[in-house]
Formats: C-alpha cells, sequence, structure tokens
C-alpha cells in the first residue's frame, strides 16, 4: 500500500509533466560514486546513516503550469538506508499534498554472537552450542501524508496528516536467563547470563485533523491526534540453555496501546493596549488493553523448596487508561509604551485510572514464585504553573524584564492497603513539590546600526517538597527529580558585528552585509540539594564558546567555533542506612568542539571549494572518596573533514569531487579493563561480545549532477 | 496561598490598568521610529490601500535588482496565489503596508523615504512592527507549526524577527521555507551554540545526519509546553517517535512517568542512550540505597582484595555469580550491549512492564 501510494504519486508527477501545456520544468540528476577505505564494516560509523562502496543518487525535480501547479519532487540517497523521497503537489491557492517517504537506520553493531536461532521473532531456540552472528539494528520506515486545504482561506484552512511508520530489527535488551534450579547450589536456584535480542516488529500510524478558523482579530485553532502502536510480536519466549528439561523464558515486550488528543487554542489579539489573549485546552486519553500474560512458562519454576507446575493466572487489571488535561492561559499586553507584562497559567493533568489489582505473588527471574503480595500503583500527578513577566525599555536598546513563575506538583499517594505487604504501596514520597522561580533577563540591541547583540538571564529556583515522612522505608523512593534543592543559573550570549560598527563593511550601504560575526556565549548553573536523604550533594555546569563568521572578501567565507561544557554532580553516602556514609563520589563529564569552515571560490563562476572540519571529545571521570579514580568514562574523539571541490563544467553540467575522512576512538573503562568471554568458557554466561569498534574510515566520492 | 493573592492583586491591577486608564498602545505611539525613520501608524489597515495606483515590482526591481532577482524564484512572488504579496501590491504589500511607493519612487529611493519599512533583522525598525508585517498573512500559516502560541512566547520575549530566521527573498530552489540558512538545525544554531555541541556527542538523536531537526519537536513559532515543545509535555512529545514507551503499564517508573528528561537529555550526552549521567550511577541517583553495590566496600568490607561479603539481598550479591566475573557481570559488562547496560542487563523493562512478574522491571 505504502509502496503503491509513493509509485501513485510519482506516476501523476509524470503525467502532469507529459500533459500540460505552458508549463517549466527544472531540477537536476545527479549520480554519485562512493568508495570507502578503512574500518568502513565498523557500526558506529553508519549508527543513522548508509555510508557504503558503490552508486547513490538524487533528483529535484521543480516542475510549474502557469503559476497554478507547482509540483516538487527531491530524492536523495536513492537506493540506500538513508534514503528519503519528498514530493509536493502544491494546487496554488487550493490545496497542497506532501508525501515523504523516509527510511532512518539505527544500527547497534555489527557480527554480534548469539547461540540461537530466530533472532529478530519473539521465539529464540537454542542452536545446540552453533554461534552464528547477526548484525543488530532496526530501521524505520517513515511514510508521512500532508494534506493541506486553503481554499477556503482566509475564513477557514484544514489539515490531515497521515503518517505510518514500520520498525522492524533487533536490539539489545540485556540478559534474561537467571532462570532454572540446580539442587547443587544452595541457594536452590542455577544461574546463568545469557544475553537475549529484542525483536523489533512495530507497526504505529497516527493521524491528525487540523482546523484553523481566522475571523478578524479571532482565530481557533483546533486538531484531534489519533495515534496507534501495535507491536507485532507481544511476547518474547527464548531458550535457555543452561537448564534441564527445555525450561523456557518468558518475558511480555511493550504492549499495543492507542492514543487521543483533541487540542482546541483560541487567541485575541489586537485588543486594547496591544493586548493578545491565548487560551487552550486539550483533553487527551492513553489506552492499553493487552491481557496479561501467564507468570511463567518455566515448568521447573517452583515455589519455596517444593517443584510446582505453573502459578495461578494474574488476576485481570481489565482496561488500563491515562486521561490527560491541559488549561493554558495566557495574556500578553504593552500597557505602557515601554512597558509590557506577561500572565500565564497553565494546568496539566495525569490521571492515570488503571485499576488497583492486588497480586498474591510474582515469579522472580522466571523460577520461584514468591508469595509476596504486591500492587501495581498507577502513577498521577497534576502541574499548576502561573508565569508573570514584566519588562521595561530603559531605553530604545535596553530591555530588561522581570519574571516569577511557581510550579507546583501535586502527586497523588496511595495509602498502605495492608501493612504485612512487604513492598508498601506508598512510593510517592513527596505528595507536592513547589518550584519557585525568580528570573531577571537584560537584552541590549544598539540602534540604529546593530553592532552589538546581548541577551543575558539570571534564574533562581528554588524548589521545596512536602514529604511523606510516617515510613522509613519510603525514603528509598525520595527521587531525585523531587528533592529538595536551590538553583542558580545565569547566561549570556553576546553578538558582534565589529567592523559593521567600525564602519569597515565591504558591502554595500544599506545591504545589511556583515562580513564579520562574532558570537561568545557562557552558561553557568549550580543546583545545590539541601538535606538529600539519598546523598545528593550539587549539579553544576559551564558551557562557554566562541563562534565566528568571517568573510574577508566576497569568494572567500571562513567560520571556525570552539565550544566547551563542563557537568558536574556530587553524591555521599545516605544519612541513615549507610555504615560509611562518609564517602562521597563525584562525577565529571567534559565535552570540546572545534569546527573550522572555508568556502572559497577558487575560480568564480566554475570552481568551488568547501572544507568543513569539526573534531568532538568527550572525557568523563568518576572520583570516589578512597578509591582509585576512574579517569577513562567514555572517553571518544571523533574527527571529521569533508573537503569537496564542484566544478561547473556547463552551465547544465557540474562535477563534485571530494574526500570525506571520519575517524572515531573510544575508551571506557569497562571496555578496557576486563576481557570477553563466550558460552562454554564458564558455562555460565553468554554474551553478544562486540564492542563498540573505533574506526577510521576514508570516502572519496565523485558526484556528476546534470541541471535542467 | 498568600504568593496567589500577591500575584492575583498584581495581575487584576493590571487588567484594570489597561481596560481603564491607558488605552493606548505601543504601535500608536511609533509613528516615529528611535532613528527618525517613519512607519506605519496603524498596523491594523495594511489591507487598506491608500493609493489609486500602486508602484509595480518591476519599478522596484530598477534600484533594487538583486533583490528582485531573488525575489521572482518566491512563492512570495506568485501572482496566482491571492495569498502571496504580488497578488496584492506587488512589493507594496509588505514595504509600504497600507500605503503607495510613490513617495519614495519620486523621491528617488533612500532608507525610511516615503514611509517605506524593511523588515529584515537588522533594520532599525520596531520588532513588532517588522512581524506585524509578516503576521499579516502568516499568522495562520503553516498549519503545522501554529503561530497561534507566538505572542508571549519565549522568542517572542526576547526580540526575536521573523527575518531572524527567515529570509523573504529568497534566493534557492532547497529551501522553501525561506530559511536564512540550508536546514533548519543551522538557523537555530545561530543561537543555540550548546546545542550545535551537544548534536557532535558520541550519543545523539540523528541530527547531524539530517534525519531529525529541531521542528520535528520545537515550535519555534510558540508552544503550549516549556521549551517551545509542540506537545502538551516532554513526554507526550517523546511517545510521537517512542510510541512503544508510551504506556500505560501494569508497573510503571515514577521518573520515567514524569519526565524522560529525567534521566535523558535529548541532544546529545557522553554517555549511551542518551543518558544524563552514566549507569549505575544513574540510577543510584535515586537508589542510593543499601541493596546496591555501590562502591567496592559494599562487597569488600573496607578491604580491597579480601574476600567479598554476599550477605546482602540484591540478586547480584546472591545468586551464585563466580567472584572473579562479578565485576564483569555487575560494572564491566564487556560488550557494547552489556556493558552499557548495567543495572538495565537484568532490569530491562525500566520504561514500564506489562508482565505479572515485572514489579522490578526485570520482565
Amino acid at each position: 500500500m505504502r509502496k503503491g501510494l509513493l509509485i501513485s504519486a510519482l506516476l501523476s508527477l509524470g503525467t502532469c509533466i507529459a500533459l500540460a501545456q505552458d508549463t517549466t520544468l527544472d531540477g537536476s540528476v545527479g549520480i554519485e560514486y562512493r568508495n570507502l577505505s578503512g574500518d568502513e564494516d565498523a557500526s558506529k560509523l553508519n549508527e543513522y546513516r548508509d555510508l557504503r562502496d558503490g552508486i547513490t543518487g538524487d533528483v529535484k525535480l521543480k516542475f510549474r503550469w502557469k503559476e497554478k501547479i507547482d509540483v516538487r519532487l527531491d530524492a536523495t540517497n536513492i537506493g540506500l538506508n538513508d534514503q528519503k523521497i519528498h514530493l509536493l503537489f502544491n494546487k496554488i491557492g487550493q490545496f497542497k499534498l506532501e508525501v515523504i517517504y523516509d527510511k532512518v537506520p539505527h544500527l547497534f553493531s555489527r557480527n554480534v554472537r548469539f547461540g540461537f536461532s530466530g533472532v529478530g521473532t519473539g521465539d529464540l531456540k537454542w542452536n545446540n552450542g552453533r554461534i552464528s552472528y547477526i548484525d543488530m539494528g532496526l530501521m524505520r520506515d517513515w511514510l508521512k501524508v500532508y494534506f493541506d486545504i486553503v481554499a477556503f482561506d482566509p475564513l477557514l484552512n484544514f489539515r490531515i496528516e497521515f503518517i505510518n511508520e514500520k520498525r522492524k530489527g533487533t536490539r539489545p535488551f540485556g540478559v534474561l536467563s537467571y532462570f532454572g534450579v540446580d539442587p547443587v547450589q544452595t541457594s536452590g536456584i542455577r544461574h546463568s547470563v545469557i544475553e537475549v535480542p529484542e525483536p523489533i516488529d512495530y507497526d504505529i500510524t497516527d493521524i491528525r485533523f487540523i482546523t484553523v478558523f481566522n475571523w478578524r482579530n479571532f482565530q481557533l485553532y483546533s486538531s484531534y491526534y489519533y495515534s496507534e502502536f501495535k507491536n507485532n510480536i507481544q511476547e518474547l519466549k527464548w531458550d535457555n540453555p543452561e537448564q534441564n528439561g527445555a525450561p523456557r523464558g518468558l518475558l511480555d515486550i511493550y504492549p499495543n496501546t492507542t492514543h487521543n488528543n483533541i487540542s482546541v487554542t483560541g487567541n485575541l489579539w489586537k485588543l486594547p493596549l496591544d493586548t493578545k489573549i491565548t487560551a487552550v485546552f486539550s483533553k487527551g486519553e492513553f489506552v492499553q488493553n493487552d491481557k496479561l500474560l501467564p507468570y511463567t512458562i518455566n515448568q521447573n519454576a517452583y515455589s519455596g523448596t517444593q517443584y510446582e507446575n505453573n502459578p495461578p493466572d494474574p488476576p485481570d487489571p481489565g482496561e488500563m487508561k491515562v486521561e490527560s488535561t491541559v488549561y493554558d492561559f495566557t495574556l500578553v499586553s504593552t500597557p505602557l509604551k515601554r512597558f509590557d507584562i506577561k500572565f500565564r497559567h497553565r494546568f496539566y493533568d495525569w490521571n492515570n485510572k488503571t485499576a488497583i489489582v492486588v497480586f498474591p505473588g510474582y515469579v522472580k527471574i522466571d523460577v520461584r514464585w514468591h508469595e509476596i503480595p504486591a500492587i501495581n500503583l498507577p502513577l498521577s500527578f497534576n502541574t499548576n504553573t502561573t508565569w508573570l513577566d514584566m519588562g521595561y525599555r530603559i531605553s530604545d536598546s535596553v530591555k530588561l524584564s522581570f519574571g516569577y513563575t511557581i510550579d507546583r506538583k501535586d502527586r497523588r499517594i496511595y495509602e498502605v492497603v495492608d501493612p504485612s505487604y512487604y513492598y508498601k504501596p506508598t512510593v510517592r514520597v513527596v505528595t507536592r513539590s513547589v518550584d519557585r522561580i525568580y528570573t531577571v533577563n537584560l537584552d541590549v540591541k544598539p540602534i540604529p546600526w546593530k553592532w552589538l547583540d546581548i541577551r543575558s538571564s539570571y534564574i533562581r529556583s528554588v524548589q521545596r517538597g512536602r514529604y511523606r515522612v510516617d515510613d522509613p522505608i519510603v525514603y528509598k523512593y525520595w527521587k531525585y527529580d523531587e528533592a529538595d534543592r536551590d538553583r542558580d543559573r545565569l547566561q549570556l550570549i553576546v553578538t558582534m558585528f565589529p567592523m559593521k560598527y567600525l564602519g569597515m563593511a565591504t558591502g554595500k550601504e544599506g545591504s545589511y552585509e556583515k562580513p564579520l560575526i562574532i558570537t561568545t556565549h557562557i552558561i553557568v548553573g549550580k543546583d545545590s540539594f539541601v538535606n538529600s536523604p539519598v546523598g545528593l550533594l550539587e549539579d553544576s555546569h559551564i558551557i562557554y564558546g566562541i563562534d565566528i563568521d568571517y568573510v574577508p572578501v566576497k569568494r572567500v567565507t571562513l567560520n571556525a567555533y570552539y565550544i566547551h561544557e563542563e557537568f558536574r554532580n556530587k553524591q555521599k553516602g545516605w544519612e541513615e542506612r549507610d555504615p560509611n556514609k562518609e564517602w562521597i563520589v563525584e562525577g565529571i563529564d567534559k565535552d570540546s568542539t572545534v569546527g573550522v569552515g572555508i568556502k572559497f571560490k577558487v575560480i568564480p563562476q566554475k570552481l568551488d571549494m568547501d572544507l568543513r572540519y569539526a573534531y568532538a571529545m568527550t572525557d568523563g571521570t568518576i572520583k570516589p572518596s578512597g578509591f582509585a579514580v576512574l579517569t577513562t568514562v567514555d572517553d571518544s574523539e571523533r574527527h571529521t573533514l569533508n573537503l569537496n571541490f564542484k566544478y561547473k563544467v556547463r552551465k547544465f553540467l557540474h562535477v563534485d569531487l571530494g574526500v570525506f575522512w571520519e575517524s572515531f576512538r573510544f575508551k571506557d573503562y569497562n571496555k578496557e579493563g576486563f576481557e570477553n568471554y563466550a558460552y562454554g568458557q564458564d558455562g555460565n554466561y553468554f554474551t553478544g561480545g562486540a564492542l563498540i569498534p573505533d574506526y577510521n574510515v576514508t570516502m572519496v566520492y565523485s558526484k556528476l549532477t546534470y541541471k535542467f | 496561598m498568600k504568593k496567589l493573592v500577591f500575584v492575583s492583586v498584581i495581575l487584576a491591577g493590571a487588567v484594570i490598568y489597561i481596560l481603564l486608564i491607558n488605552n493606548k498602545s505601543i504601535a500608536q505611539d511609533l509613528e516615529v521610529a528611535p532613528d527618525g525613520l517613519p512607519i506605519i501608524k496603524d498596523l491594523g489597515m495594511v489591507f487598506s490601500f491608500q493609493g489609486d495606483a500602486h508602484i509595480a515590482a518591476e519599478v522596484c526591481a530598477n534600484c533594487h535588482p538583486d533583490r528582485y532577482k531573488e525575489y521572482i524564484k518566491s512563492p512570495h512572488f506568485n501572482r496566482e496565489d491571492p495569498r502571496a504579496p504580488m497578488a496584492q501590491f506587488d512589493c507594496e504589500t509588505c514595504h509600504f503596508p497600507g500605503k503607495t511607493g510613490k513617495e519614495h519612487v519620486a523621491a528617488g529611493g533612500g532608507r525610511g523615504i516615503g514611509g517605506v519599512i524593511n523588515p529584515a533583522a537588522e533594520s532599525p525598525i520596531p520588532v513588532e512592527v517588522k512581524n506585524e508585517v509578516c503576521l499579516q498573512c502568516h499568522a495562520r500559516f503553516p498549519l503545522r507549526l501554529p503561530r497561534i502560541m507566538w505572542h508571549g512566547s519565549i522568542h517572542e520575549q526576547k526580540g526575536l524577527a521573523c527575518t531572524n530566521c527567515h529570509r523573504i527573498h529568497y534566493d534557492g530552489q532547497d529551501n522553501p521555507k525561506h530559511l536564512k540558512f540550508p536546514t533548519i538545525p543551522e538557523v537555530c544554531f545561530q543561537c543555540h551554540k550548546q546545542i550545535k555541541a551537544q548534536v557532535e556527542k558520541p550519543s545523539h538523536h540523528p541530527i547531524r545526519e539530517g534525519k531529525v531537526v529541531c521542528t520535528d519537536c520545537h515550535n519555534p513559532h510558540g508552544a503550549v509546553s516549556d521549551r517551545l515543545l509542540n506537545a502538551n509535555r516532554i513526554n507526550e512529545k517523546c511517545y510521537q517517535c517512542h510510541a512503544e514507551k508510551r504506556g500505560p503499564f501494569l508497573w510503571e517508573h515514577p521518573p520515567v512517568v514524569e519526565k524522560c528528561i529525567n534521566c535523558h537529555t535529548p541532544h546529545g550526552s557522553n554517555h549511551d542512550k542518551l543518558l544524563i549521567a552514566k549507569v549505575p550511577y544513574l540510577c543510584q541517583r535515586c537508589h542510593a540505597t543499601d541493596i546496591i553495590p555501590k562502591r567496592c566496600s559494599d562487597c569488600h568490607a573496607n578491604n580491597i582484595g579480601g574476600a567479598p561479603n554476599f550477605d546482602l539481598e540484591h540478586p547480584t550479591r546472591q545468586f551464585g555469580i563466580p567472584q572473579d566475573k562479578l565485576h564483569q557481570s555487575i560494572y564491566a559488562h564487556s560488550n557494547n550491549r552489556m556493558f552499557y547496560r548495567s543495572c538495565l542487563n537484568c532490569h530491562n523493562q525500566i520504561h514500564g512492564s506489562n508482565h505479572p512478574s515485572g514489579k522490578f522491571f526485570q520482565r
């Protein structure tokens, strides 16, 4: 159906071109040849793209009939796993139809070692020790259709969106095979670690209807959204080669769900005092109806010391449903010439209506039946956020504004149903958290000729929570995002056009050309946690950089930038539970990015050169007090160089020649410090075994483009 | 409550002031821009052409040939489209809204002469005036990134003009949105420099590969959510591409339900899966309890290299994993799936589980 739609659209385009009179057709057809050398099989190289030896092409067509019909086709990377085709049919002033076909690969690893057959399905059978190697990754296959009707403009406009995604493949899932029984072991359980690939076979469909009504200074925007997620593999079963009696594992992977949402936004403007009012109402629903799987299908599951058959069927929770609601009201006004004010209130409610169900027990790691009652706890919360911002123009070029925001979050809590439950249901220890945010902004834009642009802001935020402290166990759930904390954040962005200011512009007067642009920025922030029982101390970050664009002469454009980021977090031992609470661990993540670009018209109108280079590095450290510092934590370096020459042989014929080079190095204490091992060596473990590979790849490419 | 009363009083005062005391708008006051250039007085009259004839675009081309050459390739130039400026009053639609350009032509041109306005980003006229020129038509377009929430949005408050991002006299075929740069991220990176660096990190959304663009998640024209997200909440945005994680699930993980960004950072991360910190340290920010070995001494009783103590409750201590393999199985899984997963090796359904035995997100 998807291919049929695409082919039909392309045939329509061809028919239009063939039959129409008074038409113009222009565009280009390019054929590109790529040759790669080096570590071209490295998975990280092609994580989201498809660079390989061979031929690809692109097509751009623009067809117009009497300025009434506009048809465009834009196809890139044809035939590759990252190809994209975009077709637009525009009956000008009447309607517009867009069809987009987009393939997005996501490659995790190549040559992953598995001992199963049926990889990619929901049924993994052990191969009796025979190893097979697969490329682990998935493909997102999108079809998007947008249809705009503008025939009734300006009173009414309509838009219909249809999006379908097919996602297939496998992705890393973790280790799943602890189950089984081995009386030899003192615990009564024999353990194995088997890595299992998760099968991906999704079908996702989204439909959206949009209507916009305009009448004088009133606009009403409404939309209805429906989304359906269908997982064609509802459960994953796998053999555990370590167990006797062919026990099998069972896992419920993502269930089928639907999402509905209706949204209405009204806007009234040109009111007295340049006042605008916007109001939003939105209501949504998330639904899931999948039947629960059995606790286990492992026939060797046992309860306590007694072997039993499968446990009883789990209770049925019925339909699981969440309702979301949004109210939003915004008023913006300029009551005085230099004074503006904004008031906004927003309410968001996430109301989980799923039934609370008591489960008599559960099967731990597919082996042991635990008669410990457990209940599910549908999470619900709502937020009320109120903003008040006031801005004052100190002068024509300076604006100062102040903001005050109260962000309150209320979480639904559950009372303990039965104190004998080991896992108490009171998981929401912070029932209410209130964040008070104070903001100061200073924006400077000198005129009449803008040579400087300063945007600065300072934010002070204080979050405090109301806690349930009636039961010590709930301290476990004092979540990171719920913690009391004070936040300070300063942001400054300065853009300068110094040559414009100094009157040295090479552009003609009034052309606004800016031969030199310098942008610097700095962001400094810190979260200080207050009396965190789980030992959170502080998070901080500093980000700074400079970006320069320079046009020394009209034939040359230069760009260079450097950006550095540094994030730190500190945590100490848990105050009440950790006997060695003195420890402190500090995590540090740094990264730097450097880029250079040169565009040079070597022979004007004939030969252009484009050089781009980027270097990105990450550097992590974990510093636990009293122990060795881990200095290689997700450290990486990547160099990317792309040198391209474009030669115009004729007006209609262009030739591109280029070299692309990319080098990637990765270090981590996990990767460096421990060796790999596989099934058979220990008897209990079987892992995929492929590392994130370093790579060094050079690609030479040439492209012939015919323009018409 | 006191704060609420305080805010309410301020708001009520502002409303009373607006309605009863001061009924002049800034637009009415801006007859003369700060540098002395005359500008339009009544922005509501843009379609009421006051002259009996208008200046054809070809006349403007005499003095502005470069602009004209670019302009004729633009959809704005289409006289067959009743919405296009050229179908109305040619160049005057935007540069002399509500007026004629005759005076400008008669005077031989010049900045500000005859009331000409230039909505370009660098032009000295007030940004509200520039934007109003565009919004006279574009308040209702496009439908995908609606501008209905523009007023009061952060970009409006920061004084951005449409022409900060869009180039009206568009000069190419590959830029249907009239953007100043060939791609959307390049436009946004003009100001959002830190994001420019983040997309270069090893773990990233495919932004630099061109498969995801900023407007897939953000509406720069204004949105109901923080950070200009074009969804009701950040999770609802993420669910549009990661629909499998939206649930609802039988067993839910609170930080997941509340905010995806409790654990993930969307633009780029040093750590796999766009995580804000490396696992297991990320997990231990909340689960810093005695059930997880968070450091060597938890197992080795403050005696590194000594005998480990496996009497604690967590499965990693009791499931018979050989001691010499423990590091590999817990912290140091030495392949590209396991070593990064850490806690998630077993708690692999961390976004929510629908299995009756999945209370701890292992099923």
